[in-house]
């Protein structure tokens, strides 16, 4: 299958200091692929330049074989590179169904568009209705964002990052912050991800790391320390030792 | 005694929409982009004396000199968003204070200079001269285009928030203007053109409200503190909170007029001192969908 995401000999360095160290990873249609490392490892410097968020040192990204290295995160985003953030970044005074509607009339690319009416408006409401629906919000969808519990509004965040129909989709830390009681939102919902999108995760959470995970890739110092299957990882004594006897 | 009733809530309901007209900007702007505008009256009276030039030298019909007049203040107001404003929304409300006072005394220069300090009246076309007859008293006709355009404002307002693409942009770029840029939205655009709808707004109730509140040069600083009150009443933000506190505010001094007219003004700042002290932060905070 061709990959969807190839990101080869990816750095990144800031003065003297070397964060992200020759990085090659890829993503196929259906992966679901979480990056795992202890504290300071460079996970999220390295998914901040896989979306366009930090310009590498050197390397490229591509997305579906061309080159997406020197596009803006929002030029990518409009590929289907999409992320969400590890804090959450919504709109708290508005409804979720009015925040959902921002990033679809965004991604249906109606910036110059005034009013609601035509058909780019069904459009607009099929996107929000179809993301609320797979997401289980539909009660919330008139609720401000504010109200919601945390475990929701990092669904919302989710929905947002869906709406805008990704190819691949970086999740970091999605379940950080969201109390055991509402894990099981985030669960759902990480389960019933589209099956042909592309996942790429960062996750402190070994259980749904290792739930979820087909591939796992640990970064240690920037670099990649080993890639496999959550059988061979769990397996590996270095990093048992190094990270995951840390973490437990 | 109910014509007296009758009277004070058709004047203080005039008088109100004119106020509301020209702060439901100032209460986008201030509540809303937290950025402190003290020359938002400039751009009434730029509307005021728009208005008066197209109808008087140009000759232009009273409803399309109404039309430009607010135009016009959109237009100085998009441009001094981009040269001057944008430069300060991350400055402290000090730096925003400072450049806004400045603009308010420039516009009052340049009035001056340019129309006179005196009064500067709008010709009003024959139909809304004189008066007409409600039945229990006479009204002047032309109090009828604050009532008709305040409510027409009310309305254009709350559709363009509610039920348009801008509207939502505007609402996510204010609530979290880094998170509405990742997600593409022009969020320096949505400034500049919040800012102008604002102004042209004001300059639809500087024309609208000429009547009541004079278009002469001092005018942004002669009723700055007035427009300030019906956001800090209203609660800053919230556009219902401005159209209750204006149409509050706009019938208490018109009753203090009618009833004790030396004590007009002192009520209505009485009435502010009162509501701020119960609830400091307005009548109505912006409100939550629960």
């Amino acid at each position: 299958m061709n990959n969807l995401l190839e990101v080869r000999n990816l750095s990144k360095s800031f003065g003297g200091l070397q964060v992200t160290r020759n990085v090659d990873l890829t993503i196929a249609p259906g992966d679901r692929v979480a990056l795992i490392g202890p504290n300071g490892a460079g996970k999220t410097t390295l998914v901040n330049l896989i979306s366009g968020v930090l310009d590498p040192t050197g390397g490229e990204v591509m997305l579906d074989g061309s080159k997406v290295t020197a596009l803006s995160q929002r030029q990518r985003a409009h590929r289907g590179l999409i992320r969400t953030f590890q804090i959450t970044r919504l709109f708290h005074s508005m409804t979720v169904a009015d925040t959902l509607r921002v990033a679809a009339i965004q991604k249906n690319g109606m910036t110059y568009r005034f009013g609601w009416g035509g058909r780019s408006a069904d459009l607009i409401e099929k996107s929000v209705e179809r993301v609320l629906t797979d997401l289980r919000l539909q009660d919330r969808r008139d609720n401000d964002v504010s109200l919601l519990a945390y475990g929701e509004q990092r669904l919302v965040e989710l929905g947002v990052a869906l709406i805008m129909e990704p190819r691949v989709l970086m999740l970091d830390e999605p379940a950080a912050g969201v109390p055991q009681s509402e894990s099981h939102i985030i669960m759902d919902a990480i389960e019933n991800l589209p099956a042909e999108l592309g996942v790429l995760f960062i996750e402190h959470d070994m259980d749904l790391v290792f739930r979820f995970a087909r591939r796992i890739i640990v970064l240690v110092s920037g670099g990649v320390f080993c890639t496999g299957t959550p059988d061979e990882i769990a397996a590996n004594e270095d990093v048992r030792a190094m990270y995951l006897g840390e973490a437990s | 005694m109910l014509s007296l009733i009758a009277s004070i809530l058709i004047d203080g309901i005039s008088y109100g929409l004119v106020l509301f007209m020209v702060s439901v900007g100032l209460t986008v702007t201030l509540g809303l982009m937290r950025f402190v505008n003290l020359a938002h009256g400039t751009f009434a009276m730029v509307g005021g004396y728009a208005a008066a030039t197209f109808v008087t030298a140009l000759g232009l019909p009273y409803v399309l000199a109404l039309i430009l007049a607010a135009a016009v203040a959109g237009i100085i107001a998009f441009g001094l968003e981009i040269a001057l404003v944008r430069r300060v929304y991350a400055r402290p409300e000090l730096d925003q204070v400072l450049l806004t006072i400045g603009l308010v005394f420039m516009g009052i220069a340049l009035s001056g200079m340019i129309f006179g300090n005196s009064l500067v009246p709008i010709r009003l076309p024959e139909f809304l001269r004189g008066s007409t007859d409600l039945g229990f008293r006479s009204m002047p006709t032309q109090r009828f285009v604050p009532l008709v355009l305040g409510l027409l404002s009310l309305a254009g307002i709350w559709l363009l928030f509610e039920r348009t693409r801008f509207g939502v942009k505007l609402r996510a770029t204010v609530d979290n203007p880094r998170a509405a840029g990742e997600l593409g939205i022009n969020t320096r655009r949505v400034y500049a053109a919040a800012f102008a709808i604002g102004a042209a707004l004001a300059g639809l109730g500087g024309v609208a409200g000429a009547e009541l509140l004079p278009v002469e040069p001092y005018y942004p600083l002669k009723y700055l503190v007035l427009f300030l009150a019906v956001v800090a009443v209203g609660g800053p933000g919230n556009m219902a909170g401005s159209f209750v506190a204006a149409i509050l505010l706009g019938t208490v001094e018109t009753a203090g007029k009618y009833l004790a007219p030396e004590f007009a003004t002192i009520a209505l700042y009485a009435l502010m001192l009162i509501v701020l002290s119960w609830r400091p932060e307005g009548l109505f905070q912006r409100s939550s969908k629960t």
